[in-house]
Protein backbone atom coordinates (compact mmCIF):
# COMPACT_ATOMS: atom_id res chain seq x y z
CA UNK A 1 0.00 0.00 0.00
CA UNK A 2 1.49 3.41 -0.88
CA UNK A 3 2.26 5.74 1.99
CA UNK A 4 -0.06 8.70 2.54
CA UNK A 5 1.42 11.82 0.97
CA UNK A 6 1.96 13.47 4.34
CA UNK A 7 3.95 10.55 5.78
CA UNK A 8 7.74 10.68 5.87
CA UNK A 9 10.09 7.84 6.72
CA UNK A 10 13.73 7.41 7.71
CA UNK A 11 15.45 4.04 8.09
CA UNK A 12 18.93 3.38 9.45
CA UNK A 13 21.03 0.51 10.73
CA UNK A 14 23.14 0.38 13.85
CA UNK A 15 25.65 -2.27 14.81
CA UNK A 16 24.58 -4.38 17.78
CA UNK A 17 26.69 -2.70 20.46
CA UNK A 18 25.14 -0.96 23.45
CA UNK A 19 27.58 1.93 22.94
CA UNK A 20 25.82 2.69 19.63
CA UNK A 21 22.29 2.91 21.01
CA UNK A 22 22.57 6.56 21.97
CA UNK A 23 22.86 7.35 18.24
CA UNK A 24 19.38 5.95 17.68
CA UNK A 25 18.25 8.15 20.56
CA UNK A 26 19.77 11.22 18.93
CA UNK A 27 17.85 10.48 15.71
CA UNK A 28 14.56 10.08 17.59
CA UNK A 29 15.16 13.29 19.50
CA UNK A 30 15.89 15.17 16.28
CA UNK A 31 12.65 14.04 14.69
CA UNK A 32 10.66 14.80 17.83
CA UNK A 33 12.15 18.29 17.89
CA UNK A 34 11.24 18.69 14.22
CA UNK A 35 7.68 17.71 15.13
CA UNK A 36 7.68 20.28 17.96
CA UNK A 37 6.84 17.66 20.59
CA UNK A 38 7.23 18.59 24.24
CA UNK A 39 10.47 17.82 26.09
CA UNK A 40 8.77 15.10 28.13
CA UNK A 41 7.17 13.44 25.08
CA UNK A 42 10.51 13.61 23.28
CA UNK A 43 12.25 11.99 26.25
CA UNK A 44 9.64 9.24 26.49
CA UNK A 45 9.84 8.38 22.77
CA UNK A 46 13.65 8.38 22.80
CA UNK A 47 13.46 6.15 25.87
CA UNK A 48 11.13 3.66 24.16
CA UNK A 49 13.35 3.34 21.09
CA UNK A 50 16.46 3.01 23.26
CA UNK A 51 14.76 0.28 25.33
CA UNK A 52 13.68 -1.58 22.19
CA UNK A 53 17.15 -1.45 20.62
CA UNK A 54 18.74 -2.47 23.93
CA UNK A 55 16.40 -5.48 24.04
CA UNK A 56 17.35 -6.49 20.50
CA UNK A 57 21.06 -6.34 21.37
CA UNK A 58 20.71 -8.07 24.75
CA UNK A 59 18.11 -10.72 24.00
CA UNK A 60 17.99 -11.26 20.22
CA UNK A 61 21.76 -11.04 19.68
CA UNK A 62 22.88 -11.98 23.21
CA UNK A 63 25.24 -8.95 23.39
CA UNK A 64 27.13 -10.13 20.30
CA UNK A 65 28.30 -7.28 18.10
CA UNK A 66 28.50 -7.38 14.31
CA UNK A 67 24.75 -7.68 13.78
CA UNK A 68 22.41 -5.05 12.44
CA UNK A 69 19.50 -3.50 14.27
CA UNK A 70 17.27 -1.66 11.83
CA UNK A 71 15.38 1.37 13.05
CA UNK A 72 12.64 2.81 10.89
CA UNK A 73 10.77 5.93 11.90
CA UNK A 74 7.66 7.03 10.02
CA UNK A 75 5.67 10.07 10.97
CA UNK A 76 2.75 12.11 9.87
CA UNK A 77 1.07 14.99 11.61
CA UNK A 78 -1.12 12.49 13.46
CA UNK A 79 1.22 9.74 14.64
CA UNK A 80 4.75 8.46 14.72
CA UNK A 81 5.62 4.80 14.20
CA UNK A 82 8.88 3.13 15.15
CA UNK A 83 9.86 -0.25 13.70
CA UNK A 84 12.83 -1.92 15.42
CA UNK A 85 14.00 -5.03 13.55
CA UNK A 86 16.63 -7.68 14.13
CA UNK A 87 17.50 -11.07 12.68
CA UNK A 88 18.43 -12.71 15.96
CA UNK A 89 16.57 -14.93 18.38
CA UNK A 90 12.83 -14.36 18.60
CA UNK A 91 11.99 -12.64 21.87
CA UNK A 92 9.16 -13.62 24.15
CA UNK A 93 9.21 -10.34 25.99
CA UNK A 94 6.58 -8.07 24.64
CA UNK A 95 3.13 -7.84 26.12
CA UNK A 96 1.35 -5.95 28.87
CA UNK A 97 3.51 -5.45 31.95
CA UNK A 98 2.72 -4.13 35.37
CA UNK A 99 5.14 -2.57 37.80
CA UNK A 100 3.63 -3.39 41.13
CA UNK A 101 5.81 -2.90 44.18
CA UNK A 102 5.73 -1.49 47.68
CA UNK A 103 8.01 1.58 47.64
CA UNK A 104 8.80 1.00 51.33
CA UNK A 105 9.97 -2.58 50.82
CA UNK A 106 13.58 -2.28 49.64
CA UNK A 107 14.01 -5.97 48.91
CA UNK A 108 11.13 -6.01 46.42
CA UNK A 109 12.13 -2.98 44.37
CA UNK A 110 12.46 -3.88 40.67
CA UNK A 111 15.90 -3.66 39.07
CA UNK A 112 14.94 -5.27 35.74
CA UNK A 113 11.95 -5.41 33.44
CA UNK A 114 11.17 -1.71 33.68
CA UNK A 115 11.93 -1.13 29.98
CA UNK A 116 8.95 -3.20 28.88
CA UNK A 117 6.72 -1.44 31.37
CA UNK A 118 7.91 1.92 30.02
CA UNK A 119 7.21 0.93 26.41
CA UNK A 120 3.75 -0.36 27.23
CA UNK A 121 2.94 2.71 29.31
CA UNK A 122 4.07 5.29 26.77
CA UNK A 123 3.16 3.72 23.42
CA UNK A 124 -0.44 3.47 22.20
CA UNK A 125 0.02 0.30 20.16
CA UNK A 126 2.83 -2.25 20.52
CA UNK A 127 3.13 -5.28 18.25
CA UNK A 128 5.92 -7.83 17.81
CA UNK A 129 6.12 -9.98 14.71
CA UNK A 130 8.58 -12.66 13.62
CA UNK A 131 8.54 -13.53 9.94
CA UNK A 132 11.17 -15.08 7.68
CA UNK A 133 13.92 -14.79 10.28
CA UNK A 134 13.25 -11.11 10.89
CA UNK A 135 11.76 -9.88 14.16
CA UNK A 136 10.07 -6.49 14.19
CA UNK A 137 8.75 -4.53 17.12
CA UNK A 138 6.30 -1.86 15.99
CA UNK A 139 5.48 1.01 18.33
CA UNK A 140 2.79 3.42 17.23
CA UNK A 141 2.19 6.66 19.11
CA UNK A 142 -0.56 9.17 18.38
CA UNK A 143 0.64 12.73 18.54
CA UNK A 144 -1.00 15.39 20.64
CA UNK A 145 -0.22 19.01 20.06
CA UNK A 146 -1.02 21.96 22.24
CA UNK A 147 -3.14 24.55 20.40
CA UNK B 1 32.10 6.72 32.84
CA UNK B 2 33.40 9.68 34.78
CA UNK B 3 32.02 10.40 38.24
CA UNK B 4 33.17 13.24 40.45
CA UNK B 5 33.11 12.40 44.15
CA UNK B 6 33.21 14.84 47.05
CA UNK B 7 33.11 14.10 50.77
CA UNK B 8 31.17 16.49 53.01
CA UNK B 9 31.73 15.24 56.57
CA UNK B 10 30.39 11.67 56.47
CA UNK B 11 28.24 12.24 53.37
CA UNK B 12 29.55 11.24 49.96
CA UNK B 13 28.35 13.31 47.00
CA UNK B 14 28.76 11.65 43.62
CA UNK B 15 28.12 13.50 40.39
CA UNK B 16 28.21 11.70 37.03
CA UNK B 17 29.94 13.95 34.50
CA UNK B 18 28.42 12.14 31.51
CA UNK B 19 25.05 13.19 30.11
CA UNK B 20 23.69 9.65 29.91
CA UNK B 21 23.32 6.76 32.34
CA UNK B 22 22.21 4.01 29.99
CA UNK B 23 22.69 0.31 29.34
CA UNK B 24 26.19 0.86 27.95
CA UNK B 25 27.47 2.19 31.30
CA UNK B 26 24.96 0.85 33.85
CA UNK B 27 27.13 -2.06 35.04
CA UNK B 28 30.21 0.14 35.44
CA UNK B 29 28.16 2.85 37.18
CA UNK B 30 26.66 0.39 39.65
CA UNK B 31 30.08 -1.18 40.27
CA UNK B 32 31.61 2.16 41.22
CA UNK B 33 28.80 2.95 43.67
CA UNK B 34 29.04 -0.52 45.22
CA UNK B 35 32.79 0.02 45.66
CA UNK B 36 32.08 3.20 47.63
CA UNK B 37 29.44 1.41 49.71
CA UNK B 38 31.83 -1.47 50.45
CA UNK B 39 34.47 1.08 51.47
CA UNK B 40 32.06 2.35 54.15
CA UNK B 41 30.21 5.18 52.41
CA UNK B 42 26.55 4.48 53.10
CA UNK B 43 25.20 8.02 53.10
CA UNK B 44 25.33 8.99 49.46
CA UNK B 45 23.94 11.88 47.45
CA UNK B 46 23.60 11.25 43.72
CA UNK B 47 23.79 14.63 41.98
CA UNK B 48 22.16 14.24 38.56
CA UNK B 49 22.51 17.85 37.42
CA UNK B 50 24.68 16.87 34.41
CA UNK B 51 22.47 13.98 33.35
CA UNK B 52 20.02 14.44 30.46
CA UNK B 53 19.03 10.82 29.92
CA UNK B 54 18.58 7.68 32.02
CA UNK B 55 17.15 4.46 30.60
CA UNK B 56 15.71 1.51 32.52
CA UNK B 57 19.16 -0.08 32.90
CA UNK B 58 20.55 3.11 34.41
CA UNK B 59 17.55 3.39 36.68
CA UNK B 60 17.97 -0.27 37.65
CA UNK B 61 21.59 0.45 38.61
CA UNK B 62 20.48 3.29 40.90
CA UNK B 63 17.79 1.09 42.48
CA UNK B 64 20.28 -1.72 42.93
CA UNK B 65 22.69 0.67 44.68
CA UNK B 66 19.95 1.72 47.11
CA UNK B 67 19.21 -1.94 47.84
CA UNK B 68 22.92 -2.60 48.44
CA UNK B 69 23.01 0.18 51.03
CA UNK B 70 19.93 -1.31 52.67
CA UNK B 71 18.58 0.19 55.87
CA UNK B 72 21.99 1.15 57.29
CA UNK B 73 22.30 4.28 55.18
CA UNK B 74 20.61 6.13 52.38
CA UNK B 75 20.98 7.11 48.76
CA UNK B 76 19.22 10.35 47.90
CA UNK B 77 19.06 12.31 44.67
CA UNK B 78 19.47 15.99 43.85
CA UNK B 79 19.71 18.22 40.80
CA UNK B 80 17.41 16.05 38.72
CA UNK B 81 16.14 17.53 35.46
CA UNK B 82 12.43 17.56 34.68
CA UNK B 83 12.76 15.07 31.82
CA UNK B 84 14.66 12.56 33.95
CA UNK B 85 12.20 13.19 36.79
CA UNK B 86 9.43 12.11 34.40
CA UNK B 87 11.08 8.67 34.24
CA UNK B 88 11.07 8.45 38.03
CA UNK B 89 7.37 9.39 38.05
CA UNK B 90 6.50 6.95 35.26
CA UNK B 91 8.12 4.08 37.16
CA UNK B 92 6.97 5.39 40.58
CA UNK B 93 10.59 5.59 41.73
CA UNK B 94 9.85 9.13 42.91
CA UNK B 95 8.12 7.38 45.84
CA UNK B 96 11.20 5.30 46.59
CA UNK B 97 13.95 7.92 46.58
CA UNK B 98 14.20 11.14 48.53
CA UNK B 99 14.68 13.77 45.84
CA UNK B 100 16.00 17.25 46.63
CA UNK B 101 16.19 20.25 44.38
CA UNK B 102 19.69 21.30 45.41
CA UNK B 103 22.82 19.61 46.70
CA UNK B 104 22.87 21.73 49.84
CA UNK B 105 19.32 20.64 50.74
CA UNK B 106 20.34 17.00 50.27
CA UNK B 107 23.46 17.45 52.42
CA UNK B 108 21.39 19.07 55.18
CA UNK B 109 18.90 16.18 55.10
CA UNK B 110 21.56 13.46 55.22
CA UNK B 111 23.62 15.22 57.87
CA UNK B 112 20.80 15.16 60.44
Amino acid sequence: MPEPASQKTITFLIDSRLENVSLAGVAVRGICNYLSLSEIDTYYLELCVVEAVNNAIKHAYDYEDGHAVEVSIAYSNREVTFNISDTGRKMDLYGPRCLDFDPDDLSMLPEHGMGLYIINSVIDEVTYLSDGGKNTLTMRKRLHYKN
Amino acid sequence: MQIEDTKVDDVLVIQPLDKRIDASVATEFKGKIVDWINAGDTRIILDLSNVDFIDSSGLGAIVSSLKTIGHDGDLVICGIKETVMSLFRLTRMNRVFQIFETRSEAIRALSK
